[in-house]
């Protein structure tokens, strides 16, 4: 460090002559001109070294005794400044290299967002980019406080943004909001009706009047728990003491059965590739695309368009993009059963999934069979699950 | 004959009496050596004499007397400065 702060000060190496070398020396040190790597070279011929800044002290000093000094070179960045003084070309090419490398550095070539779970990247992305945060955007002309406020406003589901630029990379960092939870109303009344039919295994009432019993076979929409409790009359009392109207609380459990049912075609349409194929280069700079001059139709009447992009090992917004166009033909095939079957199972199972917890799934039958064509397949699940649900009056 | 011994001067007495470092109470000068490539002369005044193999360096009322080979002078300023080179002896006058 101490080096390289030295190099950046510059240095001379001078030349003394003169009787009592020495002297000038002490003198130099009464003033407090440092200097260093002396040597003495016969006679009254000495060298010596000073600071760039020091050396006009130094001959100021030699004017005032029997000694002449002389410039034998400069050193450091000074000295490198003053042998390239009329090299133009090249003080001007490092000029503005340093100013290309200044100003280039403070585009924007990266955006990164972190933080955000289910809000999607892209969805963070879309919205930055409508605002200017993009690869190529100019730095410090974003009002990043600005832009992190609107797009908060556009993603609800955003609690906090916080947008950083730093060189080239944009830092975009989020949190997402807890979602309010949903109220009860537990003043408002309201029944406990069953969502499947099924067998009840276990009902636990915690408000309400219990109106099934364990064992008991229910419809879908029945009443379970209702909301009207009814008090009881005490023994020799004619009157109705009445009841009153609550909000059902409670838990039902019961046996449940499903049958879910798809359906797929055992012919269908595949692409049958031709062989023939068409590709049209661009260049994409900064976001934009600059298409090299080519013939542009395409004359196939159908076929796929497949982009490839040659970019730099290294992140740079440059890159080389090859669109090439696949021509196909459509041609009628069987489906394989076998597969077919399979993909349709796992759907069931996610809709069954959707029913009730993969924990409370007792039994899961398929039946496959082929019928008009059409390769369908049935589940057959039996569940114990819960299956009140509140119905306000 | 002996050397003429150097009279002490009163701060230097009284620095001794006192247990007291001589080179910051009376200015004396502190001369450092680090092995035999490097000597270190503060609260110097001067160089008298200057030859690769002899350097005469005023320290007050002491001369520091530097024999060597190929010794030259590092760096001086008005505090302090550095012989470097091969010592081979350091004589005080």
């Amino acid at each position: 460090m101490r080096r390289a702060a030295n190099w950046v000060r510059g240095w001379v190496e001078l030349e003394l002559s003169g009787e009592a070398g020495e002297e000038f020396f002490n003198l130099c040190a009464r003033q407090n001109l440092g200097f260093w790597a002396v040597r003495k070279h016969g006679g009254d011929r000495w060298t010596c070294r000073t600071s760039f800044l020091t050396w006009p002290k130094v001959r100021a000093a030699a004017r005032t005794g029997p000694w002449s000094v002389g410039l034998l070179r400069r050193g450091g960045l000074p000295g490198l400044v003053w042998r390239l003084r009329y090299r133009w070309a090249l003080l001007a090419g490092a000029a503005i290299c340093l100013a290309a490398v200044g100003t280039l550095s403070r585009f924007v070539l990266t955006v990164r967002v972190s933080g955000n779970q289910s809000v999607p990247t892209g969805t963070i992305l879309s919205q930055l980019r409508a605002r200017g945060v993009k690869p190529g955007a100019f730095g410090p002309g974003l009002d990043v406080r600005q832009i992190g406020h609107e797009v908060l406003l556009e993603l609800p589901q955003l609690s906090w943004m916080s947008i950083n630029v730093r060189g080239t990379v944009c830092e975009v960092l989020v949190r997402e909001g807890t979602p309010r939870p949903e109220l009860m109303e537990e003043d408002k009344p309201a029944h406990i009706v069953a969502r499947y039919p099924g067998i009840i295994t276990r009902i636990d009432v915690t408000r309400g009047e219990q109106l099934v019993r364990r064992g008991q076979t229910v419809a879908a929409g029945d009443t379970l728990i209702g909301s009207w409790v009814d008090f009881k009359e005490p023994e020799y009392y004619d009157g109705d003491m009445g009841g009153m109207l609550v909000r059902a609380a409670g838990r039902v459990r019961a046996r449940t059965w499903h049958t879910l049912r798809a359906a797929i075609p055992l012919t269908g349409d595949a692409k049958v590739f031709t062989g023939r194929e068409t590709s049209r280069w661009s260049l994409e700079f900064f976001g934009h695309s600059v298409k090299f001059p080519q013939r542009t139709s395409i004359s196939y009447d159908r076929y796929d368009k497949i982009a490839t992009y040659y970019a730099a090992p290294f992140r740079l917004p440059v890159a080389l993009r090859r669109e090439t166009c696949r021509e196909y033909a459509p041609q009628s095939g069987a489906v394989d059963p076998q597969r077919a079957a399979e993909a349709l199972k796992g759907e069931l199972r996610q809709r069954l999934d959707a029913l009730c917890d993969a924990s409370e799934v007792r039994r899961v039958d398929y039946k496959t069979e082929t019928r008009e064509g059409l390769l369908m397949v049935t589940l057959l699940a039996e569940c114990e699950q819960d299956i009140g649900v509140t119905v306000e009056d | 004959m002996g050397k003429k011994t150097r009279r002490r001067s009163a701060a230097e007495l009284l620095a001794g009496a006192l247990q007291l470092p001589a080179d910051a109470v009376a200015g004396m000068p502190r001369v450092e050596l680090v092995g035999d490539g490097q000597l270190r002369v503060e609260r110097h005044r001067g160089i008298l004499a200057y030859d690769p193999t002899d350097v005469h360096i005023a320290a007050g009322r002491l001369t520091v007397r530097v024999r060597g080979l190929g010794l030259e002078l590092g760096t001086m300023n008005r505090q302090e400065l550095l012989i470097t080179g091969r010592i081979a002896s350091v004589e005080l006058e």
